[in-house]
């Protein structure tokens, strides 16, 4: 109880230093077209927090990068499994791997824009990020699995699901969860801007780009304050869900 | 039933471990494999088992025969309980209430439920007997089941053992005499094999 507490003082003691030091820097740039300091970030939240138009942007840029985000776990795990099981599958996608893995996003954001057109920019690009990582950190955690395990599944005749649930899972697990980690960050920041380069109406995208047309820096910081928050909130639902696999 | 060994031989890094192996292991019986270490008693276990093949010479056996096993090492999932790893083995052939019943018999109750990687050394070598015992299979293979197991532990492993073994053919592995007479085991000696 007592090292809570220590480390929540701690943990404002940093907070507060590091405000400090943005309260300060502000002062000394002292140009709000440049950068802004924590009131005008305050004041902008405030302007912008009991609207409807704010919350109606968080959920449309949360429902395409988390629809990306989810259609990538979702098939990068699956495909990931396939290909593991069936190793031709592998070779065989391996190209498309590297090439999803070393695209620019700015390239590939562009092409998409040409394809499907700003809708649904944010769902692709996102999709593309994410898939590679976590169908690469599915094949190396059931790579992982332990050997001697799976000899034993061999010799007691382990039907498919109990070999998975027993052995394949527990060493899928932690990597599922290093490569969420990443992807979703990565996920975040791709479709963010996917947005501000197709600029969809009524996304976080849009909101950013109109912040630097107009020179409005405390709006840009503070979007970009939720985009960080949105990415550690969803990182830890992620993670938590993960608990459960 | 019956598994043949003839003119087996393993080599290992061009060295031979064995060279000549006959043997025969008839349904029914216990034996106890005995040896010096490095002579090969755990190699000899792996080839009945498939999980290593021979460099020369054949092994006969029925198709269908079902082995479970103890292997040296427990080969546990660590992050599941007794109870689960002896339902990964069982499938639905055996119920909860069934599995409990035989692990309590050589474990005590309260560790029956936590996860095997909390569980002493001796405990997980006897979740490890249990799973091979209730697994359903023709034979049971046995390698130093006994490790890390007190005296009077050993004496109630053995009697589940006997108890549960049900007929099918058991061969173990051992260094130590009490052992073979406590499991009422034929002494085979890899000496007399090679």
């Amino acid at each position: 109880m007592e090292g809570k507490r220590n480390q929540l003082i701690k943990r404002m003691a940093v907070f507060l230093f590091w405000m400090i030091v943005w309260y300060v820097a502000a002062r000394i740039i002292d140009r709000q077209i440049i950068f802004v300091g924590p009131a005008d970030v305050i004041h902008s939240f405030a302007k912008q927090v009991p609207t409807k138009a704010f919350w109606e942007t968080i959920a449309y840029s949360m429902s395409r990068i988390g629809l990306g985000f989810v259609t990538a776990f979702i098939a990068g795990t699956m495909i990931g499994m396939a290909a593991y099981r069936f190793r031709i599958l592998k070779d065989l996608l391996e190209p498309v791997i590297v090439l999803m893995k070393s695209i620019p996003v700015a390239s590939f954001v562009i092409l998409a824009l040409i394809w499907i057109g700003s809708e649904n920019l944010a769902i692709l690009v996102g999709f593309s990020i994410v898939f590679p990582l976590i169908y690469v950190n599915t094949i190396a955690g059931l790579d992982n699995a332990d050997y001697k395990l799976l000899e034993m599944a061999q010799v007691f005749r382990v039907k498919g699901w109990y070999r998975f649930k027993y052995i394949y899972k527990p060493a899928l697990r932690p990597f599922l969860i290093s490569g969420c980690k990443i992807a979703l960050g990565m996920c975040w920041k791709s479709g963010i801007a996917a947005e501000v380069i197709g600029v969809p109406a009524k996304s976080i995208g849009e909101q950013l780009y109109m912040a630097k047309i107009y020179l409005s820096t405390a709006d840009l910081f503070a979007w970009t304050i939720v985009i960080i928050i949105l990415s550690a909130l969803t990182e830890k639902l992620i993670i938590y869900l993960l608990k459960f696999l | 039933m019956a598994i043949k060994m003839n003119h087996l031989k393993k080599t290992y890094n061009g060295k031979a471990i064995f060279e000549d192996v006959n043997f025969e292991f008839q349904d029914h019986r216990i034996y106890c494999l005995m040896g010096a270490s490095g002579s090969g008693k755990t190699t000899v276990l792996h080839i009945l088992l498939e999980l290593v093949r021979e460099d020369g010479g054949s092994i006969m056996r029925p198709p269908q025969l079902r082995f479970s096993a103890v292997f040296q090492e427990d080969r546990l999932c660590e992050d599941f309980s007794a109870v689960e790893n002896i339902r990964m083995v069982t499938g639905k052939a055996m119920s909860e209430r069934e599995i409990i019943d035989k692990l309590t018999d050589i474990l005590p109750h309260e560790a029956i439920d936590q996860p095997v990687q909390d569980l002493s050394g001796g405990m997980k070598r006897r979740v490890a007997i249990c799973r091979a015992i209730v697994a359903k299979s023709d034979a049971v293979i046995m390698d130093e089941p006994f490790t890390g197991l007190d005296e009077d532990t050993k004496q109630k492993v053995a009697a589940f053992i006997l108890e549960n073994l049900k007929g099918r053919l058991l061969i173990l592995s051992t260094h130590h005499m009490s052992e073979v007479k406590m499991i009422k085991g034929d002494v085979v000696h890899m000496n007399d094999v090679n």
